[in-house]
C-alpha cells in the first residue's frame, strides 16, 4: 500500500497494544482502526479562487465490548501506548453503562478475514497538479459567466483516498485503500424577482465516484457550461410547474435523492427499532413487514451491493470484518430485508450481517450506513424512448431541495429543473417543480424504467447520520423512471 | 448537522494516561498553542503565513431503549496553514502538530500557492485586536473532562421510571471542551476556550405518542436537576400526545415553542443573513436596508458577548466580532460581513469570516432573537383555533429570496382550540415563505433560551405565535 505512514509489522503492534489492554480489562469484544485520510478540494468562483484545501489526518479508535455495552474512544496519534490508553477509556465508559443496558449487545458470528483490498483507478488526482486542476475549473467559469444575468457560480473538484487498517480480537486483520473523485459545475442567475440555479452532472459538488482523475475528465466541464449558464437564465423566465396529479419521469440523479432517503434509512435496522430516534426518526418499514409488504411496483427491485464498479460504499470488508455483499432489499416489488450489521443482524434474527457497518474515518465507532443501493434497470430503453411513451406529463431533474418525515412517509423533493412534455417532447421549461407524496404509494406508481444504457451510480458524498453526526458515502445507481399520478405542488 | 458538548470532575480518565501520553491532544493552553504556531513561522519562508488551530476533547453518550447504545470519547487537533507568496494563496491541514507534519503541511501550502492563480485578498492580520472572548479555561476543561460515569448517573433516575412506565427513551448526552487558536506570521495571535453541555431526549410512548426535550449550556456543566427536567417534559410530551387525531391541512395560527421556532430562525439566518447573498441579490435584505422588512415585534442580533453564548469574539481573519444588529422592530440594518466581502460592498467587517477564501462568505455565528414579549403562558389565551408546534423535522430551503421552506411537525404536535389545548394531533408538512411567517407575528413569548436546530448550530429564541401558517399535506402517524 503507498499510503502506509508506519511499517505494516507497527500496524499490528499498535493494534496489538489496543487489544490486549482491552481484553485484559474484561473486555469479550475488541477492534481497533487506524485511518488516514488525504483530500484535496478546489473551487472557483466568479473568476476568483473560492477555495483551495488539501488535508490529511491520521488516527486510531479503539471499540470495546464490556458487560454487553459498548465504549468507544479515538485519537490522532497513532501509537502503542495510545491505543493502550484509549483502549482501556473505551473499557471504563463501557462498565459504566452496561448495567443500565436493557439486553446486553450480542454479534452474529463471522470467521476472520485477513488480506488487502483496493478500489481501481487509472489517474491518481493527487499526482495531477492543481494549476492543471484549476486551468479547467476557470476555464468552465468563464464560459459561466457570460451572461450579467448569472451572478454567482461554482466550480469544483474533490478528491479523496482512505487507507484504513482493522484488527480484532477475534483475528480479523485487514486493509483496505478507496479513492474517490468528484466536480461539478453550478451558476445561479438572479432577475425578475427570482433566484434560479443549475448545475452539472449534478448538483450539491457535482457527480461521485470511486475512480481516479479520469472520471473528472469524462465529465467535459467546459463542454457543457454554456447550457447550463442558459437554462438558469431561462428558467427566470419559465412559467411556474403547474399543481394538480401529472404523469411524471424523475432523472437519474433526482431518481437517486428518492432511493437514498425513501429506501435507504428506512431499511437500516437501527433506526427501525428507533435507535435513531433522537435525531434522524425512524422508520415505517417496521420488522413485520419483512417478506411480504408491498414497497413498489412488481418493476421495482432495488440492490444493496457493497461489490459495485465505482460505489462510492465499495469496500472489502465492512468495519465489522464482513466481507462485502450483495442482496435484494425490494425485490419484484416486495421488501425482502434489511441493512444490518453484526450487533443488529443478532436482534432480527438472521445467522450472519449484511456488512453495512461503517465509520467516518477514526474518529467514530461504526454505526450501519447504507451501502451502495440502486434500482435495477427496466426496459424502457432510453430517456428519449420514455418521453416518446409518456406523450403528456413532466421531466424533472437535479436535486434543489428535499425533506422527508421521521418516518420517511410524507416526502417533498424540488427539482432545479423542469420539462413540460407534449407529444413525448420537451416542449418548454417549468420553474420550482416540486413533487409530494407517500412513499409506498410512490414506488407503486412505478411503471417504466429506462434502460441499462441510462444506468449511472449516482454518487452521495454526505450522508449524515447519528450523534454525534457522522458523514458517509454511497451511490445508488438508477436510470430514469415513470411514475403515474404523480402530485406536483405548483411553482 | 454538527455540533459540540461539556461535564466535571475527571479523576477517572487520568487514570489511564501514561506519562507524556495524551498531552499533545488535550486541549491546548494559550502557551502551548503559542508554542505550535512560532514553530509553524520558525518554519515558514515568509512572514505570510496564517495558522488556525483548533483542539478539542469530549466525550458523548448515547440512550436507546432506555439505556446506553454507545459511549464515545474522541480527541482531537486540527491545524490550517494558509500561505500568501505574490497575491497566491495556498492552504492545506496538517495530520498532527510535530514539527514534521507542520513542515508537511506548510510545504503543500505553499507549493498549492505557487501553483494557483493569483487572488488577491486583504492582507493578514497583524495586531491582536481586543479581547478574545470565549470562557474561563477551567470550566471548559470540565466539560472536556466530564466522566463518562457521571453522565449515566445524571441519566439514571430518569431512564429507570420511563422504563418502568413502559416508554422508549432514546436520547444524546454530550459534553466538549475546545480551544481556538488565529495567528498570523505578521504579529497576530488569538486564543479561547468554548465549552458545551446539551442533552437532548425523545421519549416514543404508544400509541402514537412522541415527546422531546433539551438543554444546552454553553461554558458550564449541565446540572443535575436541569437534566432531570429534560426527562420529566419529553416523558409527558410523550404521554400528552398519544392517540393523535388526523387534521385537514391549511392555513392555521401557530404557536412555536422555541425548539421549532430555532429552526425557523436559523433558515432565515442562512438564507439572509450573511453579506455573500446579499452581495448577490439572493438575500431578503438585498436592496432593502432601512425598510420594514419583518413584523415590528422582532429584532435580530449577532452578539458573541451575550452571556447565553460568551462565544469567541475574533474570527477567521483575526478581526474582532461585533455585536451587530441584523434586524431591528423589523427594519433591516445588514448582514454580517467578512473583509472581503466588505471591500466589494464598500463597508468595514463585522468580524464573521469563515476560514479565507471562501465562497459562501460570512455568517452569523451567535444569533439571537430577542424577546421582548408577554409572559408565554399567556399566548395561546388569544388563539380560536391554532396549533401547537414543539418541533420541526428537516426542514429545507425551496426559494432563497422568500425564504421558502417546507418541513414537518414532530414530536408532540397539538391542537388549540379557544384559548387551551383540546388535544394531539398527527403530523403535518408546512410549505411556507418565513419573510412571510416573520411578518406575521402576531406575540413574542417571553422564554428566549438557547436551542439548537435540526442541523445543528445554535439560536437564542422564544416562543411565537405566527398568523396564517401554511400546512401543505399530512403523514400516517
Amino acid at each position: 500500500m503507498d499510503g502506509q505512514k508506519l511499517s505494516p509489522t507497527l500496524y499490528e503492534a499498535i493494534a496489538r497494544a489496543g487489544l490486549e489492554r482491552a481484553s485484559a480489562m474484561g473486555a469479550s469484544y475488541a477492534d481497533v482502526r487506524i485511518v488516514h485520510e488525504k483530500t484535496r478540494i478546489l473551487g472557483v468562483r466568479l473568476g476568483r479562487i473560492g477555495r483551495i484545501e488539501q488535508a490529511e489526518t491520521f488516527g486510531i479508535g479503539v471499540r470495546v465490548l464490556v458487560g454487553g455495552a459498548w465504549g468507544y474512544a479515538a485519537r490522532p496519534e497513532v501509537e502503542e501506548a495510545c491505543a493502550s490508553e484509549l483502549a482501556a477509556r473505551a473499557v471504563e465508559a463501557a462498565r459504566a453503562g452496561s448495567p443500565l443496558r436493557a439486553r446486553p449487545v450480542d454479534l452474529t458470528e463471522e470467521e476472520p478475514a485477513r488480506g488487502h483490498w483496493s478500489s481501481r483507478w487509472e489517474e491518481d488526482p493527487f499526482e495531477i497538479s492543481m494549476e492543471e486542476q484549476f486551468a479547467l475549473l476557470f476555464e468552465a467559469d468563464e464560459i459561466l459567466r457570460k451572461n450579467a444575468a448569472i451572478r454567482s457560480t461554482f466550480c469544483t473538484m474533490s478528491f479523496l483516498r482512505e487507507d484504513q487498517w482493522l484488527y480484532t480480537s477475534e483475528g480479523t486483520a485487514v486493509s483496505q485503500t478507496a479513492l474517490r473523485s468528484g466536480a461539478g459545475i453550478t451558476a445561479t442567475a438572479v432577475g425578475e424577482g427570482a433566484v434560479q440555479t443549475r448545475s452539472y452532472p449534478a448538483s450539491f459538488g457535482g457527480q461521485y465516484e470511486q475512480r481516479g482523475y479520469e472520471l473528472v475528465r469524462g465529465f467535459d466541464l467546459p463542454g457543457n457550461a454554456e447550457r447550463v449558464r442558459e437554462e438558469a437564465v431561462a428558467l427566470l423566465t419559465a412559467p411556474p410547474c403547474p399543481g394538480g396529479e401529472f404523469d411524471v419521469i424523475l432523472g437519474g440523479s433526482q431518481l437517486a435523492l428518492q432511493i437514498h432517503e425513501s429506501v435507504g434509512h428506512p431499511n437500516e435496522f437501527d433506526r427501525v427499532l428507533g435507535f435513531e430516534a433522537d435525531l434522524a426518526g425512524r422508520s415505517f418499514v417496521t420488522p413485520e413487514k419483512r417478506g411480504s409488504f408491498r414497497y413498489g411496483s412488481p418493476i421495482v427491485d432495488l440492490v444493496a451491493d457493497s461489490t459495485l464498479d465505482r460505489g462510492l460504499a465499495t469496500i472489502g470488508w465492512d468495519d465489522d470484518g464482513v466481507p462485502a455483499r450483495r442482496w435484494h432489499v425490494v425485490e419484484k416489488g416486495i421488501h425482502r430485508n434489511y441493512l444490518t450489521n453484526r450487533e443488529f443482524a443478532k436482534r432480527l434474527g438472521d445467522e450472519r450481517s449484511r456488512g453495512a457497518n461503517r465509520a467516518w474515518g477514526w474518529r467514530y465507532p461504526p454505526q450501519i450506513r447504507i451501502p451502495n443501493l440502486s434500482l435495477m434497470p427496466g426496459d424502457a430503453g432510453t430517456l428519449e424512448d420514455l418521453c416518446e411513451d409518456m406523450g403528456e406529463g413532466f421531466l424533472l431533474d437535479t436535486v434543489k431541495t428535499w425533506s422527508i418525515d421521521q418516518m420517511r412517509l410524507n416526502f417533498q423533493f424540488t427539482t432545479e429543473i423542469g420539462w413540460k412534455i407534449e407529444r413525448g417532447k420537451k416542449a418548454h421549461l417549468v420553474r420550482n417543480p416540486t413533487y409530494q407524496g407517500i412513499t409506498p404509494g410512490f414506488w407503486a406508481s412505478c411503471d417504466a424504467i429506462c434502460g441499462p444504457s441510462e444506468w449511472i451510480p449516482w454518487g452521495v458524498p454526505n450522508c449524515g447520520k447519528g450523534q454525534p453526526m457522522q458523514l458517509a458515502e454511497m451511490s445508488h445507481g438508477c436510470a430514469p423512471a415513470r411514475f403515474r399520478g404523480l402530485t406536483l405542488m405548483g411553482g | 448537522m454538527s455540533q459540540l458538548p461539556p461535564g466535571r470532575d475527571v479523576g477517572d480518565l487520568r487514570l489511564y494516561k501514561p506519562p507524556g501520553i495524551g498531552e499533545r491532544c488535550s486541549m491546548l493552553s494559550k502557551e502551548r498553542a503559542h508554542g505550535i504556531c512560532a514553530q509553524v513561522f520558525e518554519q515558514s519562508p515568509t512572514e505570510d503565513v496564517e495558522v488556525l488551530l483548533f483542539s478539542t476533547r469530549g466525550n458523548s453518550l448515547r440512550i436507546a431503549e432506555c439505556g446506553p447504545s454507545e459511549q464515545n470519547a474522541l480527541e482531537e487537533i486540527s491545524l490550517q496553514i494558509r500561505v500568501v507568496r505574490e497575491g497566491r494563496q495556498g492552504r492545506a491541514r496538517a495530520a498532527s502538530v510535530d514539527p514534521a507534519s507542520t513542515g508537511e503541511a506548510l510545504d503543500t501550502a505553499l507549493k498549492a500557492a505557487v501553483l494557483s492563480p493569483p487572488l488577491e485578498l486583504p492582507p493578514l492580520a497583524s495586531k491582536s485586536g481586543g479581547g478574545d472572548g470565549g470562557q474561563e479555561e477551567e470550566s471548559v476543561t470540565a466539560l472536556a473532562e466530564h466522566p463518562p460515569a457521571e453522565k449515566i448517573a445524571q441519566v439514571r433516575e430518569y431512564l429507570e421510571a420511563a422504563r418502568s412506565e413502559g416508554l422508549a427513551v432514546t436520547g444524546f448526552y454530550d459534553t466538549e471542551g475546545a480551544s481556538v487558536t488565529y495567528a498570523t506570521g505578521r504579529g497576530c495571535f488569538r486564543h479561547a476556550f468554548v465549552g458545551k453541555a446539551r442533552f437532548s431526549s425523545t421519549v416514543i410512548a404508544e400509541p402514537g405518542g412522541a415527546g422531546v426535550a433539551g438543554a444546552v449550556r454553553q461554558g458550564e456543566p449541565l446540572p443535575d436537576d436541569e437534566v432531570a427536567e429534560v426527562g420529566r417534559r419529553a416523558m409527558k410530551k410523550a404521554l400528552d400526545s398519544r392517540d393523535p387525531r388526523e387534521l385537514e391541512p391549511g392555513e392555521y395560527v401557530v404557536l412555536l415553542e422555541p425548539k421549532a421556532a430555532g429552526d425557523l430562525v436559523m433558515f432565515l439566518a442562512m438564507a439572509g443573513f450573511g453579506a455573500r447573498g446579499f452581495l448577490d441579490g439572493r438575500s431578503f435584505l438585498s436592496g432593502r436596508i432601512g425598510t420594514q422588512v419583518l413584523s415590528e415585534k422582532l429584532t435580530f442580533l449577532d452578539d458573541a458577548g451575550d452571556p447565553r453564548f460568551r462565544g469567541l469574539r475574533f474570527d477567521c481573519e483575526g478581526q474582532d466580532r461585533k455585536r451587530v444588529v441584523l434586524v431591528e422592530k423589523g427594519i433591516a440594518k445588514g448582514p454580517v460581513w467578512d473583509r472581503p466581502t466588505a471591500e466589494e460592498g464598500g463597508t468595514s467587517t463585522t468580524g464573521h469570516a469563515g476560514p479565507q477564501p471562501s465562497v459562501s462568505g460570512p455568517n452569523v455565528s451567535n444569533l439571537i432573537l430577542r424577546a421582548e414579549g408577554e409572559a408565554t403562558k399567556d399566548l395561546m389565551e388569544g388563539v380560536e383555533r391554532g396549533l401547537l408546534v414543539t418541533q420541526f423535522h428537516y426542514t429545507n430551503l425551496i426559494d432563497p429570496l422568500p425564504v421558502t421552506v417546507t418541513g414537518m411537525t414532530r414530536n408532540g404536535t397539538f391542537l388549540i382550540e379557544n384559548g387551551r389545548i383540546t388535544g394531539p394531533v398527527r403530523n403535518l408538512r408546512f410549505t411556507q415563505s418565513l419573510v412571510e411567517t416573520f411578518s406575521r407575528v402576531r406575540a413574542v413569548g417571553d422564554d428566549g433560551r438557547l436551542v439548537e436546530p435540526f442541523f445543528g448550530g445554535s439560536v437564542v429564541t422564544p416562543s411565537l405565535l405566527c398568523e396564517g401558517f401554511r400546512f401543505t399535506s399530512s403523514t400516517e402517524f
